[in-house]
């Protein structure tokens, strides 16, 4: 799994480059956002998933994990979910526990302390 | 009611009754990469015909659900596992009829879907399962597991 990563200042944008963040995906995803994240002082982390167009319970299970292994010093946020992503986080309620932004440039664009998506 | 088991003498895996045959079979070994590569199979056969892109979704999502958990549950990792999948598209839905040869469902039936505890990374595919598919029953016969269920592509998707 490649992602492309971007630091902003205190916002490290990460990218998944793959379309799918499925169960063949999900240990190797969650490997490489802990690589790049070890290495930032970013205190939020945007994933971007603009390019990701199926997302599964198991990739939704690394993107949880990952949020969790992140706190508290670092928070994961989300940007760019298509419809089928979308739909994922939406079934499972999981919409709610994440800062949710339209798309990258929206993640950077807002304050630090910044919206958080109501499920 | 007619049964006979469709798949008696040919490759795939004997011990599910059905009176109608599947309109697309597919045998995979029990790997999250087959599982993607069937779930790309599936779609290019069916996608066509299933409407729009939100009923595509839901077909794709379901059976990745039910084919992971074979994977990883049924089968264990296990390298010579087979993966059964029949289905069949209908009005609003598909029929999906998936057998396997591994271990049966724990506790002996299907999970219910309801919500993982807070906190949890896992327990979310039987949610996805139950809020996308209806019909859901599960036997196991002469050593395999057959789950039966429609995938819902009409507007009678359950709200949650």
């Amino acid at each position: 799994m490649i992602v492309e990563v971007a630091e902003h200042g205190a916002v490290l944008i990460v990218s998944v480059t793959g379309p799918r963040l499925d169960a063949a995906a999900a240990v190797g995803f969650k490997d490489s956002v802990r690589a790049v994240v070890r290495e930032t002082r970013a205190v939020r982390v945007v994933l971007d998933l603009e390019r990701v167009q199926f997302l599964d319970s198991s990739g939704l299970g690394a993107v949880i994990g990952l949020k969790q292994e992140l706190a508290p010093e670092r928070r994961l946020e989300l940007a760019a979910l298509g419809p089928a992503v979308r739909k994922v986080f939406r079934l499972t309620c999981m919409e709610r526990i994440f800062a949710i932004h339209a798309d990258a440039a929206a993640a950077l664009s807002v304050a630090e302390d910044g919206p958080t998506h109501a499920c | 009611m007619r049964v006979e088991d469709v798949s008696r003498g040919a490759a795939g895996l004997a011990g599910c009754a059905d009176g109608a045959a599947p309109e697309l079979r597919l045998i995979l070994v029990a790997s999250p990469l087959a599982v993607r590569a069937g779930l790309a199979g599936v779609m290019a056969a069916l996608g066509g015909r299933l409407g729009e892109a939100d009923a595509r979704q839901n077909v794709e999502l379901v059976l990745a659900e039910v084919l992971n958990n074979i994977v990883l549950h049924a089968h264990g990792g296990r390298a010579d596992g087979l993966v059964d999948l029949r289905l069949r598209p209908v009005a609003d839905g598909v029929l999906c009829r998936v057998l396997d040869d591994g271990a049966p469902m724990a506790r002996g039936g299907v999970p219910d879907g309801s919500f993982p505890p807070a906190g949890a990374r896992g327990g979310f595919g039987w949610v996805l399962i139950r809020a996308l598919a209806s019909g859901i029953s599960y036997r196991r016969r002469e050593g395999r597991n057959c789950l039966e269920f429609r995938i819902v592509t009409g507007r009678a998707v359950r709200a949650i």
